[in-house]
């Protein structure tokens, strides 16, 4: 496969090729939503990078329609970086539809038919682009005032187009459906069946989120007191019209006040995709490392989380697959010897439950022995050995998050930095959830971190409170 | 040739083992890589080397703040370095060569055209 085909491993190129344009992919669409309200040097400057990036890599591959769209896209971000162009919409939804394009390519680049990609529509509607768009577009009513700046700045942008920004429609697109079918150690990615989501969204502020989830707790707490008000007034004047009337405001209040409680929280929610598409990579780069051959099997990822616990959650996960790779899945020969098959499957998974989130990290590997565990825990002075007569065997599993169990997480390339199994915990439970472990030895672990759907509210609107 | 200490810089990771490959199909063993200028400065306090390739676009410190660092630099201010530019950049290669980068090359390459360029700017 083109000039670089006379190496030998493609099938390790193609794999990264894959892995990274899909992150570039991701980005661009991140990017690009961006671009709809905002725009830096700084912004347009790693889109440029984004597409170059693409360009690079594809060229080794021969991917021609992928180098050509890409060198294409580059014309129109350079003109903007020149500030010789505006990206108004219309430039911004041809580059989307660019970056449509590199996912179908991509999505298909396993099995692809060559020449079954046409890109001289895109192609075509850059370079009308490029020809028409010679001066920089501000409404008639700026162009009067307006001095054309040779550096573009969010004023001067947010100039062009007042209208625009008010009734700007954001297309958020959170998917990595494509990413979830790529195995780790050489499965190329099925089609994408999926259709991508456009749903109108706005971006906020964090904080902004913040601030009124705080009211929205202090409104129902007080919505409460008004209650236990009501009640007792009714208890005094039961047959006063003012303790009547009071009580029956109460009724339609208090689920309001709820509503907008609820309503509040939902905002927050991020998919816990924006997680999971990190971890492929990973995963991958460690199985290397330990000489190991792991699959990666993803699902759940549209599953939402409050986004407080979507920034947390990443690093003890990470440490959970880090366990799973080093100590859970066995060597290739260790597994043959089992009469496994050679290549460890870890998966993970993201659902709700009931009023609870819960997020699996699975492995069929060599499971947790109670024996091992306890044998360990007398020795480092966890447990004496009189307690750990009566404990039962899930009891002994869970010795592993006792602080000073987790010695023996060297600090290696793999396993990093040697945090133990009880950070994990706390981590977790600061933020609200809980980790358990279901073990079997010679049949795998999985790992089950849970977390309230609803959030406690009083103790969160505390913890925002020393933050800030 | 091949004994040489060899750090190729690139922010991306499919770039690096390309041109990882390409290095060990061509005789080299002895690789360091990097992922930026920061990282290729960092990696570089530690080790010395006896040839550089690094890439132009790239996040946090790109290929031309790189190169003019490493000439200020007396330890590396003589060691060859080679610019990897994409087609159509010829500014860039105008640039690299103007700042002191020994030789530059387009992307993509094979791993020949790379061996003929390290060995000319070797020589």
């Amino acid at each position: 496969m083109g000039m670089y085909g006379e190496l030998g491993d493609m099938t390790e190129i193609l794999d990264e090729y894959v892995i990274e344009t899909n992150e570039l992919i991701e980005q661009l669409y991140q990017d690009l939503a961006l671009m709809r309200t905002q725009i830096s040097d700084e912004l347009v400057n790693r889109i440029f990078r984004s597409f170059h990036t693409i360009k690079g890599i594809s060229g080794f591959l021969s991917f021609d329609e992928c180098t050509g769209l890409a060198h294409a896209s580059e014309d129109l971000l350079n003109k903007i970086r020149n500030a010789e162009m505006t990206p108004d919409q219309k430039i911004i939804d041809v580059l989307w539809e660019s970056v449509d394009w590199f996912k179908m390519f991509v999505g298909d680049v396993g099995n692809r038919v060559e020449g079954a990609y046409n890109t001289s529509p895109l192609k075509n509607a850059i370079a009308d682009l490029l020809q028409s768009t010679s001066r920089p577009m501000l409404d008639s009513s700026e162009a009067t005032s307006a001095q054309v700046k040779p550096k573009l700045s969010i004023p001067q942008f947010a100039a062009g187009f007042p209208e625009d920004l008010i009734d700007q429609f954001v297309m958020d697109i959170t998917h990595s459906e494509s990413r979830s079918q790529l195995g780790v150690a050489g499965k190329k990615p099925s089609r994408i069946t999926e259709q991508k989501r456009l749903v109108p969204t706005i971006r906020v502020e964090v904080q902004r989120l913040d601030k009124l989830m705080n009211l929205a707790d202090e409104l129902v707490l007080e919505k409460d007191r008004l209650l236990q008000l009501s009640q007792r007034l009714a208890n005094d004047l039961p047959e006063h019209p003012t303790a009547i009337e009071l009580g029956l405001l109460n009724t339609s209040l208090g689920p309001m006040a709820t509503a907008i409680q609820d309503s509040v929280l939902q905002l927050r929610l991020v998919p816990i995709a924006t997680v999971f598409r990190k971890f492929p990579r990973i995963v991958r780069d460690m199985a290397r490392e330990m000489d190991k051959a792991i699959e990666l099997v993803i699902s759940g990822e549209d599953t939402e989380l409050d986004h407080s616990v979507i920034k947390a959650i990443g690093d003890p996960m990470i440490h959970l697959l880090r366990n799973a790779i080093v100590h859970g899945i066995e060597t290739t020969e260790s597994r043959r010897s089992k009469g496994k098959s050679p290549r460890g499957i870890i998966s993970l998974d993201a659902y709700q439950e009931g009023a609870q989130i819960v997020i699996l990290i699975k492995d069929d590997g060599a499971g947790i022995d109670p024996a091992k565990i306890l044998a360990k825990s007398i020795e480092k002075g966890i447990v004496s050995s009189h307690e750990a007569s009566n404990m039962k065997p899930q009891e002994i599993i869970d010795l592993i998050f006792r602080p000073g169990f987790s010695t023996t997480e060297k600090i290696t390339d793999v396993s990093g930095r040697g945090v133990g199994m009880d950070i994990v915990n706390t981590n977790v439970s600061e933020l609200g959830g809980l980790v358990e472990i279901e073990s079997e030895i010679n049949i795998g672990s999985v790992f089950i971190i849970k977390f309230p759907l609803r959030r406690n509210t009083l103790t969160d609107s505390m913890k925002v409170g020393v933050h800030e | 040739m091949s004994d040489m200490k060899v750090l190729f810089v690139d922010d991306s990771p499919t770039m690096r083992r390309i041109i990882a490959n390409s290095l060990i199909k061509i005789g080299f063993s002895d690789l360091v890589a990097a992922e930026n200028g920061v990282d290729a400065l960092n990696k570089l306090k530690d080790t010395d080397v006896d040839l550089i390739i690094t890439d132009w676009n790239m996040p946090e410190m790109n290929g031309e703040k790189l190169v003019i660092k490493l000439r200020e630099n007396p330890r590396y201010k003589d060691t060859p370095i080679l610019v990897v530019t994409t087609r159509g950049m010829q500014e860039d290669v105008v640039a690299a060569v103007r700042i002191g980068a020994d030789g530059y090359m387009v992307k993509p390459f094979s791993p020949e055209v790379l061996k003929q360029k390290i060995k000319g700017i070797l020589k």
